[in-house]
């Protein structure tokens, strides 16, 4: 009898623990869910499925074709626009990952008391308004702009130079400033994690300065290397704000977007080219997001 | 003898050299290699700050071209924002957009860290993937699917539009900042708290909500950052309406204005508030 009971009651609690189980969820989990169902998921959706219908005099017509996708690549400027952003997204990764790589390196294991300090600074850029600081650079970088009037003012040009802004340059300069905090902070992470015990054990076993950076630290940080790169390389490829403010009439697969999306009047268009762009950064996560663990960059 | 001490002298004398020179270089070589990372980390600083430091300057300018040499000292350029309705309406709209994405993006956010960290469900993976995606995929994207979403179920672009296009990516920024914090702490509290009588409830107000706080407040400040800075969701999805990202745009298009560098100095110097107090907080 009393066995009976117990093992009725334990039988109760199996089951009342399982059901608040996914109560539990539904309540705390479900609105953001729901949220993101609604606005992230359907969005992205609808999106591939208007790239693969047409667009006649600003109304969209339910005819199933590739063309647009067909147009991504044939079209003449779309093509070099999506060459043109693959080399210079590859291009400001790369750069990013050189500039990042000491500078990350030095205030994780060298920054002492001042470590956290010194990444607030490296915060303050991150949050503070894009467009702002993009313009920023057009006060800097223009023909009557503040390094051509110092330049000039020198006496180190005769005449302004004139491809610092509006050119390819000026493009890759804005994404790698833009984004280069992105590469800085996941670097930082796995930097700052590594053990200082594992440094000095090479240096007690005889190792240069060199093969430590290349056996110990490298390795030991590729988490963050990785991380950065996802971060850098996804975000230039779908770049709008730096090639539209700073980028003069440069070919970038973000201006063909919007442009498509406004004066262009082609939805189908741009939404095959924003599928292409979704499925390049599906691609970058993908295989890439095994290296790395996003929640610590943050 | 005579001449067999000259070359010896020399030969000497070379080695002294060389010695010497190779002591210079190794000490240049100490140089480089003591020195190169704190003066490489300097200049990456520089680079970072380039732009707000110049926009700031330049905002005090009297010239209407920000370019050097400096003309001279003036505020006109702040009282002149102050006159501009436009400027205040789209400043207030933003900050209207920033407060409500703020409250809605921290309480869905802080739910959904609690369902992620203590949650025990089956498919945890694909709704991990579900709450990282919107970080991860650019702004462009995002706002063109918004455009053509809310265009599909035929709902008018307005300042609700740009509030709910806003929560997407901003509330997966507040889980994260929110289930680092829950992940710190200790479950046992909880289960001391339970043992001693508390319910469930009184758990959770006295126990779990206080030790997330510092948590929830920097998600909170996270959250109205980013919707206060957003651009790209706001361009596709306000409609008529301006915030003030894209009220600061569309004065760009015109070509460098003074107006612009105060109001982009006031922007910065609100930001870097923002940041230094949830710093603060973070301790």
């Amino acid at each position: 009898m009393v066995e009976t009971t117990g093992k009725i009651n334990s039988k109760i609690r199996t089951i009342t623990n399982r059901i608040p189980i996914s109560d539990k969820f539904l309540v705390s989990g479900g609105p953001i869910l729901l949220l993101e169902i609604l606005f992230f998921l359907g969005p992205i959706l609808i999106m591939f499925y208007i790239a693969v219908i047409q667009m006649e005099n600003l109304q969209l017509v339910h005819e199933f074709s590739l063309q647009n996708y067909i147009e991504v690549f044939r079209g003449t400027a779309n093509r070099e626009a999506v060459k043109n952003t693959v080399f210079l997204s590859i291009l400001t990764t790369l750069t990013a990952g050189v500039i990042a790589y000491p500078f990350a390196y030095y205030i994780a294991r060298r920054g002492g008391r001042f470590k956290n300090q010194l990444l607030v600074l490296v915060m303050v850029p991150f949050w503070t308004n894009y467009i702002v600081r993009v313009y920023g650079w057009q006060i800097i970088l223009g023909t009557e702009g503040m390094l051509n009037s110092l330049l000039t003012w020198s006496g180190i040009v005769n005449e302004p130079i004139g491809w610092l802004l509006n050119t390819n340059f000026s493009i890759w300069l804005g994404l790698t400033y833009l984004w280069l905090p992105f590469m800085v902070l996941p670097l930082y992470a796995s930097l700052e994690k590594i053990d200082e015990t594992l440094i000095e054990a090479a240096y007690d076993l005889g190792a240069t300065r060199w093969a430590v950076f290349k056996r110990v630290i490298l390795p030991l940080s590729i988490p963050g290397l990785v991380g950065g790169t996802i971060f850098v390389f996804i975000f230039s490829m779908g770049a709008y704000i730096v090639p539209a403010m700073i980028g003069g009439g440069q070919l970038f697969v973000g201006t063909r977007i919007a442009h498509e999306f406004g004066i262009g009047g082609d939805w189908a268009q741009g939404a095959a080219l924003g599928s292409v762009l979704m499925l390049v950064v599906a691609g970058t996560l993908w295989s890439l997001m095994g290296y790395t663990n996003m929640e610590d960059m943050f | 003898m005579s001449h067999d001490t000259e070359p010896a002298a020399k030969r000497a004398a070379e080695a002294l050299n060389q010695s010497r020179l190779d002591r210079y270089l190794s000490v240049s070589v100490t140089i480089v290699e003591r020195y190169w990372l704190p003066v490489w980390t300097v200049l990456v600083f520089a680079f970072l700050f380039a732009p707000i430091v110049i926009l700031i300057l330049f905002s005090f300018e009297q010239g209407t071209f920000s370019s050097l040499p400096w003309d001279g000292f003036t505020t006109r350029w702040y009282s002149e924002m102050l006159n501009d309705g436009r400027l205040i309406e789209s400043t207030f709209n933003s900050l209207q957009v920033a407060a409500n994405v703020t409250v809605v993006a921290t309480i869905l956010g802080t739910l959904g860290a609690i369902a992620l960290v203590r949650g025990q469900f089956r498919r945890k993976g694909l709704f991990r993937a579900i709450i990282i995606a919107p970080m991860t995929i650019p702004g462009l994207i995002l706002g063109i699917a918004l455009l053509i979403w809310f265009n599909v179920i035929g709902m008018n672009t307005s300042l609700l539009t740009v509030m709910l296009g806003q929560l997407v990516f901003v509330t997966p920024f507040v889980v994260i900042t929110v289930s680092a914090r829950l992940r710190g702490f200790d479950p046992e509290l909880e289960e001391a708290a339970r043992d001693l009588g508390a319910s469930r409830w009184q758990t959770y107000r006295r126990v779990t909500l206080p030790l997330l706080m510092p948590g929830i407040v920097s998600g909170a400040l996270f959250a109205f950052t980013l919707s206060f800075d957003d651009f790209l969701i706001a361009f596709f999805t306000s409609g008529p309406n301006n915030t003030l990202p894209i009220y600061i745009w569309s004065k760009i298009q015109h070509g460098t204005d003074p107006v612009v560098n105060a109001i982009s100095a006031m922007v910065l110097l609100f930001s870097i508030t923002l940041i230094v107090i949830s710093q603060l907080l973070r301790r």
